[in-house]
């Protein structure tokens, strides 16, 4: 199964399902949906960035990823579309680091504002992975 | 471990008592973990789509909330949100009643400023068009558009205290009577920028003056008609009037202080013995480190929302004078009102935290906070439509206090999602179909402006009706739009 997202109809907000195979690949299509929402980015990467995130439980971590992804968007004005050295673990506590890079973002689309916690899920199925963030935009 | 509870099923229609006019009530009794009963004021019209989505489990989960009193209030705009419906109104027994970030929103203090023209469509005339443009070109708009003024650390310091008042006595970016007709004199006390994270403030610093992407815009509009003349006179509008509203809110610093305090508070609830249904709702009691924290930087990121509009008005008057010719200090600010925000208000001597999301003060005649020249009136509130229709300018009703914690709905309400209104009409369309009608718009995505189309929305002239009807608000008089610029 390929990586894959979709979007879920909410009447205020923006929802997107993602299905991956692996718990990696989710995180990443993540950044990439998140990337892709803001805009067109042209010219080179910038330097790679760490990320080091833990939460309390998955589906916060998929929430709190997102937001440092977005946050770091506005902040920098890049789309943070490529990531390596990526690892997620599961205990003690949920915890998720990589190196990311972002290209400067030269034409902004996304409204996104935040990554919500209502209705998040992070879940293993005879599929593979499934995720489903809430975006405030 | 999460702490949550497994939700119920959606309130039915039968389920909903009617217990007036525009009101229908959930009682208490209806889920095992509801503590006060549910009230919404709609007509069957606005009442079916809040039954047919989530809006209205949403405000049940609302009724929940430790400290929670007597009633949630669903306004007559309500449509489904996250934690919070976009829409609800909820109170909390101060001190340990709870003040949750997600029953105020990403964007604190959302809101919107109406100013007034001292001239007519027919004076204005042909200018129409040259100044919606001027009026594009000086105020950034869109996502990724921020302002040419980049705050110090020190500069967004004092602005997260000082509010509007500091932009207008430290750098002459208006005149009092903007800080007179804003509400809390745009500034919320308490305010402390050091429960503000490094993340938000760097979100911020550049956007002060700006208009942000979504469903904020500023639309230049004109006195349709007067429903009030009295209301209408003590506002100062008239007949025909050409007036400005702004909509807009604390951009990046907001939403970043609600993502750090829902995640903060998240983390919390299971100290709190907190139970919750929606993890959006996390929240702590108003009187913890955490909820004392949370209003700290909320009032900063609410004191930075009016600041930004302070900084946009001053930049609409600054085109009036240069494009028609206008002194400044004669473009009036009618009023400035909030939408996303949680303030502690009293009402039969409890002093309670009044959370509003998507939703605004109403405060009627006589209350020490409206201005002292609208005060025999009430508060202005305002109501707007979608671009292409119109909005409505209402006037507080002293009886709503006892009917919604003194609140109105805060615009039309959205009924169909962007995706669907994208599917409906496409933005060139949108954009002919506006033109048609003498609407100058400015919008550089077509996108952008089709998810935003009026199909997307509920019948304003139903909505405001229903608040007048439900006794939250009178209506004064419509506007019609002239211009639209969208980010």
């Amino acid at each position: 199964m390929s990586t894959s997202s979709r979007t879920i109809e909410h009447v205020g907000e923006w929802r997107v399902e993602l299905r991956a195979d692996t718990l990696e690949d989710v995180f990443r299509e993540v950044a990439l949906v998140i990337a892709r929402a803001a805009g067109t980015a042209s010219g080179s990467h910038g330097p790679w960035e760490d990320v080091d995130i833990e939460a309390r439980d998955r589906e916060a971590l998929l929430v709190d990823y997102a937001n440092e992804l977005l946050g770091r968007s506005e902040v920098e004005g890049r789309a943070y579309d490529e990531l390596r050295d990526l690892a997620v673990a599961e205990a003690p506590r949920p915890r998720l680091r990589a190196r990311v890079r972002g290209r400067p973002v030269t034409a902004w689309r996304s409204p996104l504002k935040a990554a919500t916690y209502h209705g998040a899920e992070l879940s293993r199925d005879d599929h593979g992975w499934r995720a489903s963030i809430l975006f405030d935009v | 471990m999460t702490v949550s509870v497994e939700p119920a099923a959606r309130p039915r229609r039968e389920d909903m008592k009617a217990v007036g006019q525009f009101a229908f009530e959930l009682p208490a009794t209806w889920r095992a973990d509801m503590r006060v009963p549910v009230r919404v004021y709609a007509d069957d019209a606005l009442l079916a789509p809040m039954l047919e989505g989530d809006a209205m489990t949403q405000l049940v989960n609302v009724a929940t909330l430790p400290g929670v009193v007597e009633c949630v209030y669903g306004m007559p705009d309500m449509h489904e949100g996250y934690g919070f419906p976009v829409g609800g109104v909820a109170a909390t027994r101060m001190p340990d009643g709870i003040v949750s970030p997600g029953g105020v929103g990403f964007d604190i203090n959302c809101g919107v400023r109406l100013m007034a023209l001292p001239l007519t469509r027919t004076e204005l005339g042909g200018r129409l068009e040259a100044f919606v443009h001027q009026l594009s070109r000086s105020i950034p708009s869109g996502m990724g558009r921020g302002s040419e003024w980049r705050l110090t650390d020190a500069e967004l310091d004092a602005v997260l205290t000082g509010g509007s008042a500091h932009l207008v006595r430290a750098f002459g970016l208006g005149v009092e009577g903007d800080v007179v007709n804003t509400e809390s004199n745009g500034r919320l006390d308490g305010a402390d920028s050091s429960k503000v994270s490094q993340r938000a403030k760097d979100r911020g610093r550049g956007q002060l003056g700006s208009i942000g992407a979504g469903n904020h815009f500023v639309e230049v509009q004109a006195v349709e008609r007067i429903e009030d003349a009295r209301a209408a006179q003590a506002f100062g509008l008239r007949q025909d009037q050409v007036t400005v509203l702004i909509h807009t809110g604390s951009r990046g610093l907001g939403h970043q202080v609600c993502t750090d305090y829902v995640k903060l508070m998240d983390g919390r609830t299971e100290a709190y013995g907190i139970k919750l249904p929606d993890r959006q709702l996390s929240c702590a009691p108003v009187s913890s480190p955490e909820g004392r924290d949370y209003m700290a930087a909320m009032a900063c990121a609410a004191n930075f929302a009016w600041s930004n509009r302070q900084r946009i008005g001053h930049v609409v008057r600054t085109v009036a004078a240069r494009e028609l010719g206008i002194p400044g200090a004669d473009v009036h600010t009618i009023y400035d009102v909030a939408h996303n925000i949680a303030k502690v208000e009293t009402y039969d001597g409890q002093l309670l935290c009044v959370h509003r999301k998507g939703a605004t003060r109403a405060f009627g005649p006589g209350n020490s906070e409206v201005p002292e020249a609208y005060r025999a009136e009430g508060q202005p509130v305002f109501i707007p439509g979608s671009m292409g229709t119109g909005s409505w300018v209402l006037v507080g009703d002293a009886r709503s206090a006892k009917q919604s914690w003194s609140s109105a709905c805060h615009g039309a309400g959205r009924t169909l999602s962007r995706h669907a209104a994208k599917r409906q009409v496409t933005g060139s369309q949108l954009r002919r179909e506006l033109e048609g009608q003498g609407i100058v718009v400015r919008c550089p995505s077509s996108a952008g402006l089709a998810e935003e189309a009026p199909i997307a929305y509920k019948d304003v002239d139903r909505v405001a009706l229903v608040v007048e009807g439900a006794v939250l608000a009178r209506r004064v008089v419509r506007l019609r739009p002239l211009g639209v610029i969208k980010g």
